[in-house]
């Protein structure tokens, strides 16, 4: 597996308050890798030293097996980068800024003028090109800002918090162009909205108080052997009685009753499944309908921060 | 090196944003009114105190410039003011961000701030000295003295050493408000330093007390020499204090 960016004991230190602190993990090139934690949990503060525009107080970063340091300008043909809060210059127009954006690398103004009309299109603002950015929503600025870290072909795309201050359309939107990403650029994305990174993301690292509590690939983090919740809507309310019977058994966590409905939660989910269709069978049980709850990622996250604190 | 097309990018946003259009105006209308003022100084005086016995000598056309350097010491501190927002605007707005992620090293990135300052100011400074120097013509004359082009050129000289105490506190200053008032604080502090000609010549920001020594005869145009490398010297070390500072930064 190639790895595009790779960060080894990485520590940023302000007033003797580590930021980040001893941070590893390795985004797989042509992955999508969601960066997730908390507000303050160091995210900006790491994006910000992969680009270099921050200091480490030790560890290193490597993009595509090359090391980068403090101020070197090693990497930004490769890299596309959004920060957290995108400034524009509210004079330009979109296509003003993009082709400024392309200039600064130096691209042929053939192949710029063609990229732009390219870019423009994906984020949906070919028709609000010839506006002036002041005019534009956060939602379009957000999408221009995607464009421009786009604008140079990067293999690797860094977006901070790239949806946080949108409505769910303009968040819609964004998450969208970014899953179009999939397989043509390694995107290395922070946020700390759950169900953004259980939609696109292939690969998860958590941090918390600049730690790594959880990285792995998406799959298994949700096959992480955990507690699990199965839920069982009852026909009959005192029936429930017979299933608080089970909480004898080991395997079971805990059960929690609120009138016809009962929430199991088991280590062994397949014991548990057993058990309970054992009693249902002997005690004649009516069941209304039963299910076994998801794990979804704000569980693990939860999970992983609150073991991790 | 600058880069041409971040310089380019600078120059257009004088002309797109109200800042140049501010500078522009300021500049043109002492430009015009400095000889006008001198001119008509006797009769805007009788008209306002006609009751007092004030008598001021027949103006002449070195009295024209005088006035136009006494009213662009003025302006100086509108436009070492505008300078000083050039950094510290990028940073808190976080544009800066998104030109220093791309192929604009910090070095390039400050140099095309400062030489866009200077373009602007000397263009600022040619159309001032057209403007004034016709009306001074028209007005009197004349508009020629010994000492003009050498008085002309200090104050290039000084909008030099301002562009780079601009480009300095914008560096410093964590805010556009901080870096505005830093800069009128050193403002303040070089006029004050610039009370005696002979104090000024070792001040990079002397020129106006030097071209009215020069107008009045007080200077051997021997010693500007002494003026001239203490601007320059001044303008040397902010740009490379400021740029080891802004190296440094974290943004």
């Amino acid at each position: 597996m190639e790895i595009a960016v790779k960060i080894s004991g990485l520590v940023k230190d302000y007033n003797g308050l580590h930021a980040v602190d001893h941070l590893d993990l390795s985004v797989p090139k042509g992955s999508i890798y969601g960066f997730l934690g908390p507000n303050g949990a160091g995210k900006t503060t790491t994006l910000k030293m992969i680009v270099g525009m921050t200091e480490p107080t030790s560890g290193e970063i490597e993009i595509m097996g090359k090391k980068v340091t403090f101020g070197s300008s090693y990497g930004r043909d490769i890299i596309g980068y959004l920060p957290d809060v995108p400034g524009f210059y509210d004079w330009m127009t979109a296509k003003e800024f993009l082709i400024f954006s392309g200039e600064l690398f130096s691209i042929p103004k053939k192949t710029l003028n063609d990229r732009v009309k390219e870019l423009l299109s994906l984020v949906d603002l070919t028709k609000h090109k010839n506006k002036k950015i002041g005019t534009y929503s956060r939602g379009m600025k957000q999408r221009l800002g995607i464009a421009q870290a786009l604008v140079n072909n990067p293999q690797i795309v860094l977006l901070d918090e790239p949806v946080s201050a949108l409505d769910p359309i303009g968040r819609k939107e964004v998450m969208d162009i970014i899953f179009s990403l999939a397989g043509k650029v390694t995107v290395f994305f922070s946020t700390h909205i759950l169900s953004d990174v259980e939609r696109i993301c292939d690969r998860v690292v958590i941090i918390n108080e600049g730690k790594k509590v959880l990285e792995d690939s998406m799959d298994n983090i949700r096959q992480v052997p955990d507690i699990r919740e199965l839920e069982i809507e009852l026909e009959n309310e005192k029936d429930s009685e017979y299933i608080l019977a089970l909480q004898k058994d080991p395997s079971i966590e805990s059960i929690f009753v609120d009138h016809a409905k009962v929430i199991i939660k088991t280590r062994d989910l397949d014991h548990a499944r057993n058990e309970l269709n054992e009693v249902i069978y002997t005690k004649q049980i009516l069941v209304k309908k039963m299910f076994v709850k998801e794990i979804s990622l704000e569980d693990i996250f939860m999970k992983a921060v609150n073991h991790h604190a | 090196m600058p880069n041409l097309n971040f310089l380019k990018k600078e120059l257009k946003e004088f002309t797109k944003t109200p800042k140049g259009l501010i500078l522009l105006s300021l500049f043109i209308f002492f430009a015009i009114a400095s000889p006008i003022l001198a001119k008509y100084m006797n009769e805007i005086l009788l008209a306002i105190a006609s009751d007092l016995p004030i008598v001021l000598p027949e103006p002449q056309l070195k009295d024209a410039w005088l006035q136009f350097f006494k009213n662009m010491s003025t302006i100086f501190i509108v436009y070492l003011i505008i300078m000083t927002g050039v950094i510290s605007q990028e940073k808190n707005k976080g544009s800066i961000i998104l030109v220093l992620t791309k192929k604009v090293t910090r070095f390039n990135f400050m140099i095309s701030k400062f030489v866009a300052g200077i373009i602007v100011f000397t263009v600022l400074h040619m159309v001032s000295i057209l403007i004034s120097g016709w009306y001074t013509n028209y007005l009197f004359g004349a508009f020629f003295y010994e000492g003009l082009p050498i008085s002309l050129f200090i104050f290039w000289l000084m909008g030099i050493f301002f562009t780079a105490l601009g480009v300095f506190m914008s560096v410093i200053g964590k805010t556009p408000t901080s870096s505005a008032l830093l800069g009128f604080f050193g403002f303040a502090i070089l006029q004050i330093l610039s009370i005696s000609s002979r104090i000024a010549l070792f001040n990079p920001a002397g020129a106006p007390s030097i071209v009215n020594g020069i107008l009045a005869g007080s200077i051997d145009l021997g010693d500007l020499w002494i003026q001239v490398t203490s601007t320059l010297l001044g303008t040397i070390i902010l740009f490379i204090l400021g740029y080891f500072i802004f190296r440094r930064q974290e943004i």
